[in-house]
């Protein structure tokens, strides 16, 4: 054992065994776990310790980063819950102490009532995104939220409409409207442009939006400049700390010389006298001393001197010129010093410029507007983006002067909390979970612990900050100092691996950690599986002068490594890793072409669209949304369904180019032009077309366009089930998409952009992805390619923002605005700012090559491509920065590429060609096209009939006549089931108030009320002063509103409602009212218009001994007409 | 009063009151309908008698809708101005929950120390209440109270019986109210609820599967299977989580059992299964357009021109059917010459535009629109809901709506709702008072969308698809009941957040607690497992990547096995193709025309299919109309500046002669009428602010343009500015402009293309097919004397030249032909101009001539240079991209 394997005077083991006791004790923690620690594992055991403290399972809150993880950790705690209960000790011992630790919270569960495994949902584990989801619709008025809207993850749309909703308000005749107008005048008027810099901003508002009150009013000018000039200074130091009073004494005389003869460049040094300070008034001297002994183009110290730099060619200079030349060659020797004076030349003045300043007021202002903008869109919508809901949550929490009762709130209190993969994090996560823990004392009972892996640090793009995982470390969180701990077992590789990456990224990872630009140093594991045989790591080089041929062979390489791999242990599982899909593309094609050998998984590798049939699905969907669409009607006729020759196009539409396609199918006597062929193959498209634009509207839009592409042959176009799999992908993104039976073509098309090809379920061995979904994955054997392969830049931003903890532990806020188009100049701050995010770009590079390496258990392959160069020592062109081939060259890939290169392993460039191909694609078309049987047969009667409706038909069956109509009914039924002795007609007028009520809250206004109540009165007095009223409302052994049913010849029950049916004097009536005002002699002729509907009645009662009498009574008229002759 | 004889059945929900109401006592032919209600729809009933009797003054009871229109202008008075970043409309929602919890289950926050929201929500209570009592109003749960009490006090003619249906738990407004009943002398049975009797554990089963699908597809793989057995059996799917598996069911269902009834014309044909789910009115089709012909027709402002566009594409109003390819049209060429927010007024001025130039499609449904505008324009700023009730009745008689086609029995029934809104509508006068007419749409929009439709069905069909709820009271023969996952059964517990989450624990009310939720779960599961005879249960092991597991409800089950495997009962794809050889069109006949000037060489040079599609057959893609100017407007002023300038000043002695300041004039001039020139061209002025910064713009890119023009060591005059030329080449006529051509002091002349955009390739000039032939062309076949041929890069960034000539330095950073700078002519290939015109005309004659063959098969050489192309569709690139992998390139 080395002293390297000794941590604080125990072996790794040892020290990682200490630190896991350690880690169950009542104290806040936070936990260094590389990667294979087992810290789902740690996780557990420190949750189910918690838990058999607390008075409610609700006092531990886990967060997770992702709800797959929270819901693995929550099976994980129960499943332990489970098998405690069961009582069966495992016998191995890690997992021993997890039983026992179940064991106890299923003490202090029967202690206590809890039931958790009843109330499973009582385990507070969930990712961050849902507590702030939670927080906001818990409190609706804290959170100003007042409802509870859905949250996407979608919602690039409402950016998109805030942004352009902002642009629209240039034409306010404002301030508004002018501030619109000056970012404008910024970016050229180049809407476009601007638009798309305000999506991408509201997309990351979270970040900005808290100081963009502090930069309108000024505020915060001053300390922007503070903040740049404490970095500027930072950066001088770390110089000055190289190039000491001696060398710059040395150097003295000489810059006065170069100042001398070249003053407009270097006249800052004409008079230096003293020592350089790292201070900001310094900073024009340290920039010329930089421009003098800097040549820019290169970065490194000058080889040559010339007039520009104050060395003018000639004798009596040439002393001055060595001397420097000397001691430009002793300044060489300091290491770092010229990478570090290199960057003096780009140091910004710290002071932003007025121009500089107004821009990023005006851009702050612009982008309130748009955040106001946004908030307007969300309301309507009725859903909010995650960034909402944190920073509603925040806002229900409370500022620190004015907390909200979180125990109040959330009806629990939080005693400890423990959240994973905390180097994800992002500043404004940590900054929620201070206020959840606001008012926490050290030793009062309550904890965090928080677990991550600095060196796994992947998601910047998701604003995880990995400088905070270190700042915590050191200074504690929420007040809270943590204790550190540091894991170093891996249980997952076998030692080649672990030795390898242990020997390999020390060099690779920087020396130091370095908050602020987000260095994290390496940290060593020690692997606990035994050594095998089998394991290794290697390098695979590729060395080739053109790319396509190197894309081929590196290809190939992989193909291979594949094939030995399933070959030598066909049960295990193989990845291919890579740090961007478009790097897989050249392996799946070849992977497709060794067709049917390998299976295989391309995860959210292949876009779905670009696959011809989905793609022919998609033109069909435009085509049926839009007749004027000529270039996706002309695609659907040439697609397999039709298959249209290109002279039957011809004749149909070359000669018409404003009919829509549409009509000029549906013209027959251009048809009759066509061969006869292709008029078979238009009347297909016809007859099936016509019957999808005739429902048009009926069906959702998923059936339409199924139905349509199914009848047109679809399905008989595919070759194979994978193809089916991609239909049935497509169509349920259709259904995913549509929204109140809506679904614009556009969408549909910009979300297939994003979709995946299904993969393969029976690919499970062989998994192509890219390094961030690995995460947290493991494969016996893991193919890095691409090693030479860099990842493409973003567009910039309006303002670039960052904070930065100075020395002194003060955070200052940077921004930074970008330079307008075709404006020249020297370094900017925003410039700066770029370079310290090029640095975390940089050191994030770093780490995810730490975790592609470390997802592998048995083997890892490397494979990269070098072009050769005669110019370079080692006959190796030095790969490109900001790659994985880069970082491991020294040491690792460059003796491999080099021994390849010595071996004569260089691939010969291809001929170019940049001729097309002569051949062209051949037209690919059912046969025989016709509907596919099964839907062949129209539905004929089975349809229910159409309705066809009076164009004048009213809107709505609001309707005076029938309301009172209604209403003498109600009142006729309860004078029955009443009593007559509860109806006096004296008392009638009193309850004419509430009937104008009633027809008011049916929808008439108050004067047609008045006047229909009045009319009610009239038809109650009259019936209730006339004998045939009273008498058929009195008669005996009946009852008022009788509901019967029958069945009808379908089988179907169908209702009657009879309004008035009694026995009198052994006859059986069947009365109904109708309240209309006509003459009295009219009364009989309408009384026969009901017969059919009383004869309905009386059939019910058909076989009924009784005889039978029906009739219609006219309460306003109290006229009782009886219907004679055969009521049947 | 005395007791009525019908007895009386009060059901957990309107479903189960249905069926009780349509259920047939064994075969009878006719019988007595029995009385089956909730107790809201009983209640309501009294509440109505006592109106119409006058028993007791009964303030007037808000329906949903209008309480939460209350609540909302309660909570908006009291936040003030801070209101319109509420969701005021959820917050009312929430109130109301709040309120009928305080009434119903007796939750009554008192005491000092209450949650900030409570003590909020107590204060809009008290509020609420006293608007409530001023204008004689009550909510539904409080009228509910008063009714109990009248009840109690003797009042009302009540059933001899009532008979509890499906109830899994009474409320205690519930309790009190069967007591009341009792006390009246009301036999009341089936209130004792609990769980119940114990049930053959043989007869259920519980699967599970991988995830939701696997369930759906094995649920109906099940139900195809019973259905077989017996045709007459009654079967039920419950799922806690309905609407989140409906689209997955529903379309499994229609496949298993309605393989044909896929036809669009067969989409109302009644199915053998039901789903418990309506949709929002709003959502329907025929609604949809009548809300959006309201929105657009009083649109007073402006807003996205798609949503016009959807209006348009929409059918349900006006010509619909005769009009439906003239709309289209209508839509592609606003689409055109639209900006993307577009006002009432500029779509009409646009087709009044189109129609004086005899080029409107869509004539009758312009006037439609037209007519609704003229409706809404006399409409007044404020009135009350009937009042625009009645105006949007107007408008949409005047749009012709529902439009020309008969409609379908589903249409009917949604018309027929849509009315019943609008009548509905009125009736909330005295809630929403006086609204703007922006207001009445906003509210009556969100009364569409409340209103819940569903079509009607006749008879029962053999399987209904069940949420948890409405299955209370049903009874089937085979059960299935599906999702029974920890995260949803039982439910999670959602307090109100505006009451104290303790009392509504003590409550014990609905949803307040874990322990409520599971004892409800309890008892439907009980009840569920009662139900049928034999009952399946399944749950899921994932969704997604989330992990999930089985409800602890099924703990005292028999254990989960996997699902059985549904085979895959879709077709398997058999591929019916043929693949022939056409790559041949028609050859160019004599009268054809085919437009695209020199951009159709281009397009044949690059793939003979794109300048088929796109010039031949005259496709060309939909616009994405946009605010202010596109790219392509932006260098068309850049073009129009340009050429007004030359023309007036001639020559570079002329222009170097000016002062900055004179220079600055003379530039700001030939903005101006650049400006002014593209506004009358597009009949579309340019808003005035936005106007003045592109002015600005033009002005700062043409100053630093002339910068480099005027750097030129060798004078030259302009003799040409967008000089037109046509050309035959091989019979294909070509016509093209030049930007400008510039004469030197020597008499040689250069020809000059501005360039806007950063994309200049010249490499291709050297190549056998020529991909950016307009100045070859031009170079080659037009005219003799041409020394130079040059893109000038008109930009802000690193304005410059780029192109070939000659000789060297006839143009700064212009190489010349032969010298050894030149990288693109090989001076191997090209040792002098003269062979470079040669190989342009020979380049350009042959590309010319397989146009004339109608050579129009797809075949690429550089996909990237398809970046612009807008015919991709037809070209079938993925298709080509597998061919070409596969069969390989036998050419
Ligand atoms: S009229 Fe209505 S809203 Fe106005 S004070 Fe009286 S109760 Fe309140």
């Amino acid at each position: 054992m080395t002293e390297k394997d000794l941590v604080g005077g125990v072996d790794r083991l040892t020290a990682d065994a200490r630190a896991r006791e350690r880690a169950l004790a009542p104290a806040s923690f936070i936990v260094e776990a590389p990667a294979g620690a087992g810290k789902t594992e740690l996780l557990t055991q420190r949750t189910l310790s918690l838990l058999a403290q607390v008075r409610h399972p609700e006092e531990v809150l886990a967060l997770t980063f992702t709800n797959k993880a929270a819901t693995e950790m929550r099976d994980r705690i129960l499943g332990s819950l489970e098998r405690a209960g069961r009582g069966i000790v495992p016998p191995e011992p890690h997992k021993r102490l997890t039983f026992e630790l179940a064991r106890a919270v299923l003490a202090r569960d029967a202690e206590c009532g809890w039931q958790l495994l009843e109330h499973p949902g009582r385990l507070r584990i969930t990712t961050l995104d849902a507590l702030c989801a939670n927080l906001a619709r818990q409190l609706p008025f804290l959170s100003r939220f007042g409802g509870q809207p859905a949250v996407t993850d979608q919602a690039d749309v409402h950016y998109a409409a805030a942004a352009r909703q902002t642009l629209d308000m240039v034409e306010q005749d404002d301030a508004d409207g002018a501030v619109v107008a000056d970012a404008l005048a910024f970016m050229a008027n180049d809407a476009g442009r601007l638009e798309r810099l305000i999506l991408a901003m509201l997309e990351k508002r979270d970040q900005w939006l808290a100081y963009v009150a502090q930069i309108e009013d000024g505020s915060m000018r001053e300390a922007v400049s503070a903040g740049f000039a404490a970095l500027v200074e930072r950066d001088l130091a770390a110089v000055a700390a190289r190039l000491d009073g001696r060398l710059q004494y040395a150097l003295m005389p000489l810059a006065r010389f170069a100042a001398a003869n070249a003053p407009e460049a270097l006249g800052a040094l004409a008079d230096w006298e003293m020592t350089l300070q790292p201070t900001r008034d310094d900073l024009p001297r340290w920039q010329a001393l930089a421009q003098l002994l800097i040549a820019p183009s290169s970065g490194t110290f000058r080889k040559s001197l010339t007039k520009n730099v104050g060395f003018p060619a000639g004798k009596p200079f040439a002393e001055q010129k060595a001397a420097m030349i000397a001691l430009l060659d002793e300044l060489a020797t300091v290491s770092g010093l010229e990478a570090l004076l290199a960057a003096v030349p780009g140091l910004p003045e710290p002071d932003l410029s007025d121009a500089e300043w107004s821009t990023v007021a005006t851009f702050a202002r612009l982008l309130r507007l748009a955040a106001g903008q946004l908030w307007l869109i969300f309301q309507t919508a009725g859903e909010v983006d995650f960034i909402e809901i944190a920073a509603r949550a925040s806002l229900a929490l409370g500022e620190d002067e004015a907390p909200t009762d979180l125990a109040q709130a959330l009806d629990y209190r939080i005693q400890h909390l423990l959240v994973d993969e905390f180097q994800d994090t992002s500043p404004n996560q940590v900054r929620l979970l201070e206020k959840l823990m606001r008012g926490w004392q050290p030793d009062d009972g309550r904890t965090v612990f928080v677990v991550g892996d600095p060196m796994q640090s992947i998601y910047r793009f998701r604003k995880a900050e990995v400088g905070q995982f270190l700042t915590i470390r050191q200074r504690g969180l929420g007040g809270l100092v943590l204790e550190h701990l540091r894991l170093y077992r891996n249980n997952r590789s076998f030692p080649a691996i672990v030795d390898w990456v242990n020997a390999a990224f020390p060099g690779i990872f920087p020396a130091q950690d370095a908050p602020a630009t987000g260095a994290v140093s390496y940290a060593e594991s020690a692997a606990t599986r035994p050594a095998h045989a089998e394991s290794r790591v290697q390098v695979h080089p590729v060395i080739a002068a053109d790319a396509d041929t190197g894309a081929q062979a590196e290809a190939a390489r992989v193909l291979d490594l594949i094939r030995a791999a399933r070959a030598a242990a066909p049960n295990e599982r193989i990845a291919v890793l890579v740090r961007a899909r478009s790097h897989l593309e050249a392996l799946v094609a070849a992977l497709r072409q060794a067709a049917g050998e390998i299976r295989f998984q391309a995860v959210e590798i292949e876009a779905l669209g670009g696959r011809q049939h989905v793609e022919d699905l998609l033109s069909l969907y435009r085509a049926l949304s839009h007749r004027a669409d000529r270039v996706h009607w002309l695609a659907i006729l040439r697609a397999p369904w039709c298959g249209l020759t290109l002279a039957d196009l011809h004749a149909l539409a070359a000669d018409d180019r404003q009919a829509t396609l549409w009509s000029l199918i549906n013209d027959a006597a251009r048809c009759a032009h066509l061969s006869p062929d292709g008029q078979v193959r238009l009347s297909h498209v016809r007859s099936v077309l016509g019957l999808a634009f005739a429902e048009q509207g009926r069906v959702p839009p998923r059936r339409w366009l199924e139905a349509a592409w199914r009848m047109l042959g679809g399905l008989e176009t595919l070759s194979g089930p994978a193809d089916l799999a991609d239909i049935d992908a497509f169509f349920a993104l259709m259904d995913r998409l549509t929204v109140g039976g809506e679904l614009a073509a556009d969408r549909l098309a910009e979300r297939l952009g994003e979709l995946y090809a299904p993969p393969d379920p029976q690919g499970e061995a062989v998994q192509l992805m890219t390094i961030h979904k690995s995460k947290g994955l493991e494969f016996e054997t893991v193919i890095l390619p691409g090693l030479h392969r860099e990842t493409g830049g973003n567009e910039s931003s309006l303002l670039l923002w960052d904070e930065f903890a100075g020395e002194d532990g003060h955070e200052h806020l940077l921004v930074a605005p970008m330079r307008a188009k075709g404006e020249a100049g020297g370094a900017t701050a925003y410039d700066y700012l770029r370079r310290i995010e090029g640095e975390r770009a940089a050191h994030e590079t770093e780490r995810l090559l730490y975790v592609a390496a470390t997802r592998a258990i048995r083997c890892l392959h490397l494979v990269g491509i070098v072009a050769p160069d005669d110019k370079k020592e080692n006959g190796l062109r030095l790969p490109a920065s900001d790659t994985f081939l880069r970082l491991l060259w020294p040491g690792v890939a460059e003796p491999v590429f080099a021994a390849a290169l010595a071996a004569g392993e260089t691939l010969a460039a291809a001929a170019a060609s940049s001729a097309p191909p002569r051949a062209a694609l051949p037209l690919r078309r059912l046969r025989q096209p016709a509907i596919p049987a099964v839907l062949a047969t129209p539905p004929g009667d089975r349809r229910p009939l159409g309705n066809p409706l009076a164009p004048d038909a009213p809107i709505g069956t609001l309707n005076l006549e029938a309301s009172v109509g209604t209403l003498v009914h109600r009142c006729l039924e309860l004078i029955v089931s009443q009593g007559l002795a509860a109806w006096p007609l004296a008392g009638l007028a009193a309850r004419e108030a509430g009937w104008q009520r009633w027809l008011q809250a049916k929808g008439h206004d108050a004067e047609a009320s008045a006047h229909g109540a009045r009319e009610v009165l009239l038809a109650l007095q009259a019936t209730l002063a006339s004998e045939t009223g009273l008498w058929l409302l009195s008669a005996p052994a009946g009852g008022a509103e009788e509901a019967w049913s029958s069945v009808d010849a379908e089988g179907a029950t169908v209702n009657h409602v009879i309004d008035r049916i009694f026995v009198a004097d052994g006859v059986r009536w069947i009365i109904d009212y109708k309240t209309v005002r006509v003459p009295v002699d009219e009364l009989p002729a309408r009384a026969e218009g009901f017969r059919p509907q009383l004869a309905r009645y009386a059939r019910l009662f058909a076989g009924d001994p009784l005889p039978l009498k029906v009739a219609i009574f006219f309460p306003l008229q109290a006229q009782l007409i009886e219907l004679n002759g055969s009521v049947y | 009063m005395p007791l009525e004889s019908t007895p009386l059945t009060l059901c957990a929900t309107s479903r189960l009151a249905q069926t009780l109401r349509r259920a047939r006592p064994g075969e009878q032919a006719v019988w007595r309908t029995p009385q089956a209600m909730t107790p809201a729809q009983w209640l309501a009933a009294l509440a109505d008698d006592a109106l119409l009797c006058g028993i007791d003054d009964l303030p007037q009871a808000l329906d949903p809708v209008a309480e939460r229109l209350l609540w909302e202008q309660v909570i908006a008075a009291d936040l003030g101005d801070a209101s319109p970043l509420f969701d005021l409309g959820g917050m009312a929602a929430t109130a109301a929950e709040a309120h009928a919890l305080c009434r119903v289950w007796g939750v009554l926050p008192t005491g000092e120390f209450l949650p900030d929201e409570t003590r909020r929500f107590l204060a809009w209570q008290a509020a609420f209440l006293k608007r409530c009592a001023g204008h004689g109003w009550i909510d539904l749960a409080g009228l509910h109270q008063r009714l109990l009490g009248l009840i109690e006090a003797g009042q009302f003619a009540l059933p001899a019986s009532v008979h509890l249906a499906g109830f899994d738990r009474l409320t205690p407004f519930e309790e009190r109210l069967c007591a009341a009943l009792r006390a009246r002398g009301v036999t009341v049975s089936g209130d004792e609820i609990g769980l119940s009797a114990t049930v053959d554990r043989q007869a259920v089963q519980v699967f599970a599967g991988p995830d939701a699908e696997a369930e759906c597809a094995a649920a109906v793989a099940w139900a195809e299977a019973a259905l077989a057995a017996n045709p007459a059996v009654r079967l039920g799917i419950v799922a806690p989580d309905l609407a989140g598996v409906r689209m997955a069911l529903e379309t499994r269902l229609d496949a298993a059992f309605h393989p044909d009834l896929l036809r669009p014309d067969a989409a109302e044909v009644p199915r053998c299964f039901n789903f418990s789910l309506g949709h929002p009115l709003a959502d329907l089709p025929l609604v949809r357009t009548a809300l959006d012909l309201l929105r657009l027709g009083g649109l007073r402002g402006k807003v996205e021109q798609a949503r016009f566009s959807a209006l348009l594409l929409a059918g349900g109003w006006s010509a619909s059917v005769s009009e439906a390819d003239g709309r289209a049209r209508f839509d592609a060429a606003m689409r055109q010459g639209l900006h993307y927010f577009v006002s009432l007024q500029g779509v009409l001025r646009f087709a009044e535009r189109l129609a004086a130039q005899d080029a409107l499609a869509c004539p009758q449904s312009m006037a439609a629109l037209q007519a609704v505008a003229a409706v809404f324009a006399e409409a007044p700023r404020s009135a009350r809901a009937g009042q625009w009730g009645a105006l949007f009745r107007a408008a949409l008689l005047a749009a012709a709506w529902p439009g020309e086609r008969p409609l379908s029995s589903h249409d009917f029934q949604a018309h027929r709702a849509f009315g019943e809104v609008l009548d509905a509508f009125a009736g909330l006068d005295a809630v929403l008072g006086k609204l703007t007419l922006s207001e009445a749409l906003r509210r009556f929009s969100a009364l569409c969308r409340e209103r819940v439709f569903q079509a009607e069905t006749r008879g029962t069909p053999s399987i209904q698809v069940l949420g948890v709820l409405e299955s209370a009271g049903l009874e089937f023969d085979a059960l299935w009941v599906m999702g029974l996952n920890d995260d949803r059964w039982p439910p999670a517990p959602r307090p109100n957040p505006l009451l104290p989450a303790e009392l509504q624990r003590q409550a014990g009310s609905a949803h307040a607690s874990a322990a409520v939720e599971l004892d409800f779960a309890h008892r439907v599961q009980a009840r569920l497992l009662a139900s049928a005879p034999a009952v399946t249960l399944s749950w899921s092991r994932a969704d997604g990547n989330r992990l999930l597991r089985p409800s602890p409800l099924l703990s005292d089950q028999p254990p989960a096995v996997d699902l059985p495997g549904v085979a895959k009962t879709a077709e398997v794809p058999i591929d019916a193709c043929e693949q022939l050889e056409d790559t041949q069109a028609p050859p160019v006949g004599d009268g054809e025309k085919v437009p695209g000037g020199s951009w159709i060489l281009r397009a044949q040079a690059i793939c003979p299919a794109w300048a088929f599609f796109q010039h031949r057959l005259g496709a060309s893609a939909l616009e994405t109309p946009v605010e202010g100017l596109d790219a392509a407007d932006r260098g068309t002023l850049v073009h129009a500046v340009l050429e007004h300038f030359w023309t007036r000043w001639q020559t570079q002695a002329a222009v170097q002669a000016l002062a900055a300041p004179q220079l600055a004039a003379a530039i700001e001039g030939s903005v101006e009428a650049a400006l002014a020139g593209f506004e009358a061209n597009r009949r579309l002025p340019l808003p005035p602010r936005f106007r003045a910064l592109e002015a600005a713009r033009l002005q700062r890119l043409v100053e630093r343009w002339l910068a480099v023009d005027l750097a030129r060591s060798l004078p030259f005059e302009v003799v040409a500015c967008e000089q037109r030329a046509e050309l035959s080449i091989e019979g294909i006529r070509v016509r093209m402009t030049v930007d400008r051509i510039d004469r030197l002091e020597d008499g040689r002349r250069i020809i000059v293309d501005y360039k806007t955009g950063q994309r200049i390739d010249v490499a291709n000039w050297a190549e056998d097919r020529i991909t950016e032939p307009q100045l070859p062309i031009y170079a080659a076949l037009v005219e003799a004397e041409i020394a130079g041929v040059v893109f000038a890069k008109v930009l802000l960034d690193k304005p410059a030249f780029s192109g070939v000539a000659d000789a060297p330095e006839l143009l700064p950073g212009v190489s010349g032909i032969g010298d050894h700078k030149q990288k693109i002519f090989d001076p191997a290939r090209f040792p002098d101009w003269p062979s470079v015109l040669t190989h342009w005309r020979s380049a350009l004659t042959a590309v010319a001539r397989e146009i004339r063959a109608g050579e129009a098969g797809v075949r690429i050489a550089d996909e990237a240079a398809l970046a612009y192309c807008e015919v991709l569709p037809c070209l079938r690139l993925p298709e080509w991209r597998r061919w070409r992998a596969g069969a390989g390139d036998q050419g």
